[in-house]
């Protein structure tokens, strides 16, 4: 689900500011095929779970001169087999770094569907199988991704273990182009493990392992090489494999009754040279039984590729890999977000809520003279509806 | 004299190289020990005990359109691949 709607801003962000990740249009291909749980007795915690309804809109504006809306709106319902359906869609505008990195001429719009169907069933108690189906269409990009996932829940309900594979093949044009560019493909797998320590924490971790093969270049992204007279404007290059691991360990915690806290620090390599660290901070405080006030944040540093470079104008020879993508640069980022939660309808048969945040991201890249740096605001809003 | 300083820059350069790799070599291997220790550890929590354990605030996921979008922007943003935040559960409210 992530994957999927990551492509459509990462097209966006590649076309309209030069900075979208290659990585992020990286959708899933295989079913996994995770049986043999069947014949284990029937379980109750998922028949217990309630019929939810949502719909969200999201908003990201950078001084890059990138603006996205994200509207969603999803439900899930069912029994022993619970059956749910999110559509979500990006509105992308891009003006200014189009000019001022060459990439076009061109005010951008384009604009991305979404489309994820998902069926889970509880095989027995504890044990949990989920089937996934998802595509992503816009102009220069379509995909689909399937997936499966498995949950394990032991009899103490200490432990928690989840193992994913998902894959997917998506096709890599240009705008108003009939003809693509090609086609990518990968395939990840997930284990995530979480155990209940004590009556207040709880410790998660999770690996994760991808395999990329295909276009991963923007079609719109062109490289300078050389100096003076012999500069030239070529098309970005980059390996058409890739593989990519992360780890991520984190912790939750009840401090008081009213006030919880959760950190998660994700490490995160790939064979093309790029390694990070991000620590995810997160405060929530509980004002009353139905108002919650978060505070999150994040820190992060990157070293990037080993082929990228700020400049390659030494020499005259065109280098086989090359890239000016930002993402794949050195660089540091910090982003601070506030939320509020409001459940303002509890009652026996619904439960409403609605949730606001809104905060910044900073981006700072070394390395890419152009644009050395990007602040993002983001916000939201979700309504949310539960029926038991 | 020349050469010898950029020889010296060379070795400055490979020795801050190596101990990059070693800084991240410890922060990977401190982090899974720490998680190793974590998770293997403590005795199980009764059901009765889950009280703040089940509070919305614990659960995998508070705000899950809003993480989702978040999960977006990431996955545009890092050229890092997304481990996801857990397991799920634990929270004695699935």
């Amino acid at each position: 689900m992530a994957a999927t709607d990551a492509s459509g801003l990462d097209v966006g962000l590649g076309v309209g500011s030069s900075v979208g990740s290659h990585t992020s249009r990286a959708l899933s291909c295989i079913l996994g095929i995770l049986t043999s749980f069947t014949a284990l007795p029937a379980a109750h915690a998922q028949e217990d779970a309630p019929a939810r309804a949502s719909v969200s809109l999201h908003g990201y504006v950078d001084d890059d001169g990138l603006t996205v809306w994200h509207p969603s709106a999803s439900a899930s319902a069912g029994g022993r087999w619970r059956a749910r359906a999110t559509y979500d869609a990006d509105v992308i505008t891009a003006a200014t770094v189009d000019v001022r990195t060459s990439a076009s001429v061109r005010p951008f719009h384009e604009t991305r569907h979404g489309l994820a169907l998902g069926l889970a069933g509880t095989l027995a108690r504890g044990r949990v199988l989920d089937v996934r189906a998802s595509t992503s269409q816009s102009p220069d990009y379509r995909s689909v991704t399937v997936g499966s996932a498995f949950t394990f829940e032991d009899e103490t309900r200490r432990d928690t273990v989840r193992l994913s594979i998902d894959g997917s093949l998506a096709s890599v044009g240009r705008a108003g182009d009939p003809d693509p560019v090609g086609a990518l493909g990968s395939v990840g797998a997930s284990l995530a493990w979480s155990r209940v320590l004590s009556p207040r924490w709880i410790a998660d971790l999770a690996l994760a392992g991808e395999l990329l093969r295909g276009v991963q270049e923007s079609p719109y992204r062109f490289v300078r090489v050389g100096e003076g007279l012999q500069r030239l404007a070529v098309a970005e290059a980059v390996p058409n494999a890739r593989h990519r691991v992360a780890l991520g360990v984190g912790v939750r915690a009840a401090l008081a009754s009213y006030a919880f806290a959760r950190a998660r620090l994700r490490m995160h390599a790939d064979d093309w040279g790029v390694r990070g660290y991000v620590l995810e901070p997160e405060l929530v405080f509980a004002l009353g039984p139905s108002l919650e006030l978060s505070l999150a944040g994040a820190l992060g540093a990157q070293h990037g590729a080993r082929f990228r470079r700020g400049s390659y104008a030494s020499g005259t020879e065109v280098p086989r890999w090359r890239t000016h993508d930002r993402e794949l640069a050195s660089g540091f980022h910090g982003r601070a977000q506030l939320g509020l939660r409001w459940r303002f309808l509890e009652g026996e048969h619904a439960t409403l809520a609605v949730s606001a945040r809104g905060g910044f991201d900073r981006h700072r890249f070394l390395d890419t003279p152009l644009l050395p740096r990007r602040t993002a605001a983001l916000f939201g809003l979700s309504l949310v509806g539960e029926w038991p | 004299m020349t050469f010898v300083r950029s020889t010296d820059r060379s070795v400055c350069a490979s020795d801050r190289v190596a101990r990059r790799a070693a800084f991240g070599a410890r922060v990977w291997l401190v982090a899974s020990s720490a998680a190793v220790l974590a998770l293997g550890g403590c005795a199980t929590v009764q059901p009765w005990e889950r009280e703040l354990l089940a509070h919305p605030a614990m659960a995998e996921s508070t705000d899950p359109e809003g993480e989702a979008f978040d999960a977006h922007v990431r996955g545009a943003h890092e050229a890092g691949l997304d481990p996801g935040a857990s397991g799920g559960g634990g929270c004695g409210c699935n």
